[in-house]
This record gives structure tokens, C-alpha cells and sequence, in this order.
């Protein structure tokens, strides 16, 4: 979505049928955000719903198509962990119906991905969430911090702290073939 | 330089490792058709509110809720109402005994009272 484009914002205020086009622009953002943080399909949609549902209330609210999306991620991560703190949430990870990723195949370690990806389920939910929007969302520093509603050096100490908890994992399993970085 | 190696490699692997995941087939359907049916609705969340959800509306189901506890109050009261009260008659019985102690007990109080006085005040009298 473009910076100060308000597009679709518009359409959607005006129509209630043009809040389709939003959803299906943001809803891989959405979803899986919610399933990497609780490796659960119910909980995700549940989590997802509820997102749209309050981004319908507020609509109005927005400034642009941009905004959308950033509100979409903040509430999304928000929800994320008033729900982990709601019930403690034992993750598990839901592999074999799992659809197949979008991203285009890269040389990997299946068993490395998977062992990785249960490790980031395990770690407690803010440091989850900022390594999450991190590598899965791409974020920077600045932007995970206004995300979560943190000080940036305390997403820089979260991210530093999870990757620690993290690599044990890659050298445990002494991962001959090394992702080349996506350079994203 | 081994160490950024690592995490040149760990920070890929995670890349891998959490990819974006389309949502579930039918789920913008599904959150338009909550918000066709009113913004102010609850999305409907697990399996039995899944169901219930859309079969009742909410009017409905508030009157299915306050008949279920107009019958439950039906039932109980009368229950409660006309169960007999063995522990009230013995606490009454336990209460008559403690009473009669008590008494009993005053009165050898004063017996024993009297006694004791008795020499001393025949004493006073000598003098």
C-alpha cells in the first residue's frame, strides 16, 4: 500500500463491500502474525477476525491506506499477547496441515525450520513478537518498537536476547548448508 | 567473524523458518459476513459459539440464558426450602444442655462460696 494513498481507506468507508479489498491485501500480514506467535489455526482466525472487526469500528479513525496496515499489525501483536497472558497458551506446532509457504524455495533444512520454528514458539511473548515481526514481517528496529508500543532499545535488547536463546539451536544441529541472507 | 557468520546463518534460517502464511480458504467471507451482519456483534469465537452463534440471535440467546436460570432457581428453592434440619433441633438440644452446665455450675459456685466465707465471717464475729 502506497505512503499517503487513501484509496482503498475511502472506498471502504463509503462501501461496506470495499473492506473486502482491505482484508484481502492484508490477511497473510494478519493470519500469520497470529499463527507463528500461537502455531494454532483456530486461535489465528479467531485473532485475525477480531482484528478486521475492530478495524471496521475504526476506520474512520485512519489516516491512510499506510496506517491500515500499521494499526492492522500493532492490534494484531496487542491481541497476540493480552490472549497469552488471558490463558497461559502451550504452543504447538500444526506442521502437516499448515499450508505450504508462500516464499519461493530456497536451499534449506527442513528439520532445521521446523526445530527453529518450535524454539520461537517457546520464547516468552514480547521477545516472540519482536523476533517475529522482525524476520517474518521484515520490521525495523524503529518500526517494532512503535508496533508494540516499546522503546526502541528495548526491542534492540529483546531481539538481541531471543537470537541468543536461538542459536544454540543453529549449532546444535550443525547446519552444514548456511542460508544466504534474503537481503531484505 | 565466526560469531557473524552465525547469526548471518541463524537470522537466514529464522527468515526460512517463519514465512507469511496465507489465510485459511473462505476467511475474508467468513469476517464479511460479521460485518455485513452488524459491526457491533461479537465474531463468533470456538467451536459451540461457532454454531450457536449464528442459529440464535442475541436477543435469543439471552432469553435462552435467563429461562435456563428461571428454571434452575425454579428447581432449587423448593429443594432448599423443604430439606429437613436435623442440625438445627441438635444445636438447640446441645444449647439446652450447655444452659443446664451453666447452671449447675453457678450453683456450685455459690455452694462453694458460701463455704469458704462462712469460717472467715465467723471469725470477724469473735472479734
Amino acid at each position: 500500500m502506497e505512503a499517503g494513498s487513501r484509496k482503498l481507506l475511502d472506498a471502504a468507508i463509503q462501501d461496506q463491500e470495499a473492506f473486502a479489498a482491505i482484508i484481502a491485501k492484508t490477511e497473510a500480514m494478519v493470519f500469520s502474525l497470529a499463527f507463528t506467535f500461537f502455531r494454532n489455526r483456530d486461535i489465528a482466525e479467531d485473532l485475525a477476525q477480531d482484528a478486521y472487526l475492530d478495524l471496521f469500528r475504526n476506520l474512520h479513525k485512519l489516516d491512510s491506506d499506510l496506517h491500515v496496515v500499521n494499526w492492522l499489525r500493532q492490534t494484531v501483536t496487542r491481541k497476540c499477547i493480552d490472549r497469552s497472558r488471558r490463558k497461559k497458551f502451550r504452543p504447538h506446532v500444526d506442521l502437516t496441515t499448515a499450508p505450504e509457504p508462500r516464499v519461493e524455495p530456497v536451499q534449506s533444512d527442513p528439520v532445521l525450520a521446523r526445530e527453529l520454528a518450535l524454539k520461537v514458539a517457546e520464547l516468552p511473548p514480547k521477545m516472540r513478537l519482536v523476533v517475529i515481526l522482525r524476520f517474518q514481517e521484515d520490521l525495523k528496529l524503529q518500526e517494532i518498537a512503535d508496533a508494540l508500543g516499546i522503546p526502541v532499545n528495548t526491542a534492540k535488547t529483546l531481539l538481541r536476547r531471543g537470537l541468543l536463546r536461538l542459536r544454540p539451536k543453529v549449532q546444535h544441529l550443525k547446519t552444514e548448508v548456511c542460508y544466504a541472507p534474503a537481503g531484505r | 567473524m565466526r560469531r557473524q557468520d552465525d547469526s548471518g546463518c541463524l537470522e537466514a534460517a529464522l527468515r526460512h523458518a517463519m514465512p507469511r502464511r496465507p489465510a485459511p480458504p473462505g476467511f475474508s467471507r467468513r469476517v464479511m459476513r460479521v460485518v455485513r451482519s452488524g459491526p457491533r456483534l461479537q465474531p463468533p469465537r470456538g467451536r459451540w459459539r461457532r454454531l450457536i452463534v449464528p442459529t440464535f440471535s442475541t436477543r435469543a440467546r439471552w432469553t435462552l440464558a435467563s429461562g435456563v436460570a428461571a428454571a434452575l432457581l425454579a428447581l432449587t428453592v423448593p429443594v432448599w426450602q423443604s430439606r429437613p434440619e436435623p442440625a438445627g433441633s441438635a444445636l438447640e438440644g446441645s444449647e439446652r444442655e450447655l444452659a443446664e452446665v451453666l447452671h449447675m455450675a453457678g450453683l456450685e459456685w455459690n455452694r462453694a462460696q458460701e463455704a469458704a466465707l462462712s469460717p472467715i465471717q465467723e471469725n470477724q464475729n469473735e472479734f
